[in-house]
């Protein structure tokens, strides 16, 4: 979701704005308003002065009008002029609109397009006079005052009113106005920064003091400097990381009850392993035992009872032979021929489950030449995948349960190869290294490979890697797909 | 036409009202009656009747009812068309005019026959001159000059303006009233009587505006005229006017004779302190007092 852009500000400018911003708008809509009104108020003055300034005019030119005295008239206006600079002009003209009078200012430098108007009225006052028409004639006073009429137009007076005195006047007052407006919202803006600064301060601390339970650091002090909603946060925080370090000491007691117990059950677990591969070493040994045990049986027994057989057989076919030939003696002979025929099958057969269960090449030429030989029985009965053996080191050395072992191990690992990787080289390396007192078997080749992350480990690979783990060595598998495989295995050799 | 027929109704009505008077009449036929004529049935002419009733009906109260039809009439007018209306009537009879200007008067009573003008006399409405030169002197305290502006219709007032203490300007048809004022400019005082030609409610402002501009101080005819701007004027109130009226009726009843027109006997004083202020004239109580009142009322 996209942000907009004041909604990545921090609460500081946040407050601010907020302050501000209607500070501001009032700001400048004072200040226009204020423009408008002192613009506003000179045309309403001028318009209201001109029109008094005309109607009293008027009223006292009434008689310097009628009775033609227009010297004290002008003499009267060009005071009014001079002595006021908002009037531009004024003019009295006389019923026939014959100017009788103009005074133009000297210090007036505009004028108004417009001129106001007021009638000069010839004025009656209503008094009994005695004529000789009319009701009694009382000198005593009546109930009213005598009212006065207008009666006859004799003249208009125009007064021109100069708009530049004033306005210079209300810009003067504006620009005082404009100033304390400026202050005003200058103390606004300082008001407002040190109220945000009370709101932010707290809020800093506060975010500071989540940021640090957010760091793991339950156990923060923050202190409860101000009061409201915010006071309520921080005594919340405070609150809260109390209760999280409260929980976080549950938590780790449990975890450290949890670790002791897996602790132990892990020491249970290797104990275990240890006992199991003692067990695995242990039955690893009776196994290779039994198998010395039975190959030495088959060969001692089962194969000299077979070599025994084939003699007799043989001895049957040599007297047959000796005995004129009919279908029986046929019989016998071909029956005789048979058992020999078996009996060198079952020898073959004996001597094949005999090595497989012992190699005795390995008591005879140790696991250099087993090895050796293995490699080279593989490379001719696989002519598919070419095998190869390198060695390095002395290995008459070797103890037997150890020999037997790595013995045992590159033989699953080569039947691996001729089973999985679909080959066409593999190396065995055998490197005895004397200043680490292990012995380095490395295997690798050039097959379809593995994903030792996603691949589960067959059978094979397992019983490998216990045969290494029972000696207390390590095991490695580097394998890609289309990549070959190459496993690493080093075994102690002060532990065989 | 129709204030004519609105003013003859109420003439009529108050002629009416006035013969149900109980005039009382003599046996012998000797004595007088009389009847109050108005020329107008505003409340001012109304009340102008009932309190001259009151003052008449014990002056005439003494003589007895039988034949009061036969006794000869005493007219009093009041205002200047009852005055008309009573004058062009043929009758053996007394006519006392009162609430009338001198010039009005001497316009109505110049075309009469002369034995038909003796038969009259008047109670001039506006104060005497006389009064009015005290006054100015009252109120200056020191000789003034005072103008007066006469027009022919107020001629016959010169006599009673002091020869030598007022300047008398004479204004004619067609003439500038402001030429006429300018004229007099020099005077501290105006002294203003009725003339219609000269004070009319055209000009009476602009001669107001161009006597205080002189710094000239107007001696009114009237309290209505200080009031609209004249300096002080002595004035005479319905019951001066009527207690006036009474002394008359009242000498002729007793005498035979009949006084000749004449000035307000009672007067008060008003003045327009403002106008007075703006003078620079000073006013005391000596001014504001000054008057003379009938037996029985205090000033």
């Amino acid at each position: 979701m996209k942000r907009r852009f004041w909604q990545s500000w921090s609460i500081g400018t946040r407050m601010a704005f907020i302050t501000m911003l209607p500070v501001a708008f009032l700001f400048t809509s004072f200040m226009g308003y204020s423009w408008y009104s002192h613009r506003a108020q000179v045309a309403e003055e001028l318009a209201e002065r001109g029109r008094i300034l005309a109607k009293a005019l008027a009223e006292t030119s009434e008689y310097n009008v009628i009775s033609g005295n227009l010297a004290d008239l002008r003499l009267t206006i060009n005071g009014l002029v001079q002595s006021d600079k908002s009037i531009y002009r004024i003019d009295v003209v006389d019923a026939n609109q014959k100017v009788a009078i103009s005074v133009a200012s000297q210090a007036a430098a505009d004028a108004e397009n417009r001129y106001y108007e007021a009638p000069i009225m010839k004025q009656v006052t209503w008094i009994n006079l005695f004529t000789d028409n009319g009701g009694p004639h009382v000198s005593g006073s009546s109930d009213t005052k005598p009212p006065t009429f207008p009666t006859e137009l004799v003249g208009y007076v125009r007064v021109t009113m100069s708009p530049s005195n004033m306005l210079d006047k209300q810009a003067r007052r504006f620009q005082i106005e404009l100033a304390m407006a400026a202050l005003a919202l200058a103390v606004s803006g300082v008001l407002a920064y040190v109220l945000a600064r009370s709101l932010t301060i707290p809020l800093n601390a506060s975010i500071g003091a989540l940021r640090e339970i957010r760091g793991g650091a339950y156990r923060v002090s923050l202190a409860i400097t101000t009061g409201g909603e915010v006071g309520e946060l921080q005594e919340s925080i405070t609150e809260m990381s109390v209760a999280l370090g409260q929980s976080r000491q549950d938590l780790e007691n449990k975890v450290a009850e949890r670790t002791k117990d897996l602790v132990e059950s892990r020491n249970e677990a290797l104990r275990a392993d240890a006992d199991k591969r003692k067990l695995i070493q242990k039955v690893n040994s009776i196994v290779e035992d039994e198998r010395k045990s039975i190959a030495i049986e088959i060969h001692d027994e089962l194969n000299a009872s077979l070599i025994a057989a084939r003699l007799e057989s043989q001895s049957i076919l040599h007297l047959a032979g000796k005995v004129e030939s009919n279908p029986y003696i046929d019989e016998i002979k071909h029956k005789s021929q048979a058992i020999t025929k078996l009996t060198l099958d079952l020898y073959a057969s004996g001597r094949r489950l005999v090595r497989r269960l012992r190699p005795e090449v390995l008591d005879m030429l140790g696991l250099h030449g087993a090895v050796e030989e293995m490699i080279r029985h593989y490379d001719a009965s696989h002519p598919e995948c070419r095998f190869v053996f390198h060695s390095e080191g002395d290995f008459t050395g070797l103890g037997n349960e150890l020999a037997i072992s790595a013995y045992r191990i590159i033989q699953e690992a080569l039947s691996n190869v001729l089973k999985h990787a679909g080959a066409t080289h593999a190396q065995v390396s055998l490197m005895l290294s004397e200043e680490e007192e292990m012995l380095h078997i490395e295997i690798d080749d050039d097959g379809a490979g593995f994903s030792t992350g996603t691949s589960s480990s067959g059978i094979g690979i397992i019983g490998m890697r216990e045969r290494v783990y029972a000696l207390g060595g390590k095991i490695d598998f580097s394998s890609e797909p289309d990549k070959g495989t190459v496993i690493s295995i080093a075994l102690p050799i002060a532990n065989a | 036409m129709n204030a004519q027929r609105r003013m003859l109704k109420s003439l009529l009505a108050l002629v009416l009202a006035a013969t149900v008077i109980p005039c009382v009449a003599a046996g012998d036929v000797t004595g007088f009656r009389f009847q109050i004529v108005t020329g107008d049935d505003t409340g001012l002419t109304r009340r102008i009747a009932e309190d001259l009733s009151k003052r008449l009906v014990p002056i005439f109260g003494s003589f007895r009812t039988e034949l009061a039809q036969k006794r000869p009439m005493v007219y009093i007018a009041i205002g200047p068309v009852a005055l008309r209306n009573v004058a062009s009537r043929k009758c053996d009879c007394v006519i006392i005019a009162a609430y009338t200007s001198s010039q009005v008067w001497r316009a109505i009573t110049a075309s009469l026959p002369p034995a038909r003008a003796l038969a009259m006399t008047a109670i001039y409405a506006e104060p005497a001159p006389s009064d009015q030169l005290r006054l100015v002197a009252l109120l200056y305290k020191r000789p003034v000059r005072v103008a007066a502006i006469v027009s022919g219709d107020t001629v016959f007032l010169r006599p009673s303006l002091s020869p030598g203490s007022v300047e008398v300007a004479e204004y004619g048809a067609g003439d500038d009233i402001n030429h006429v004022l300018n004229r007099v400019g020099q005077s501290q005082v105006l002294l203003a009587m009725p003339d219609s030609t000269v004070y009319n409610t055209e000009n009476f402002r602009n001669i107001l505006l161009s006597t205080y501009r002189h710094n000239q101080g107007v001696i009114g005819f009237s309290a209505d005229m200080v009031k609209a701007g004249a300096l002080a004027s002595t004035y005479s109130d319905i019951g001066h006017i009527n207690a006036h009226v009474a002394d008359v009726a009242a000498e002729y009843i007793a005498t035979g004779e009949l006084a000749p027109p004449q000035f307000p006997r009672y007067f008060s004083t008003i003045v327009n302190e403002g106008v007075a202020r703006s003078l620079q004239v000073a006013v005391d109580d000596t001014v504001r007092k000054f008057g003379r009142q009938p037996a029985g009322k205090r000033p």
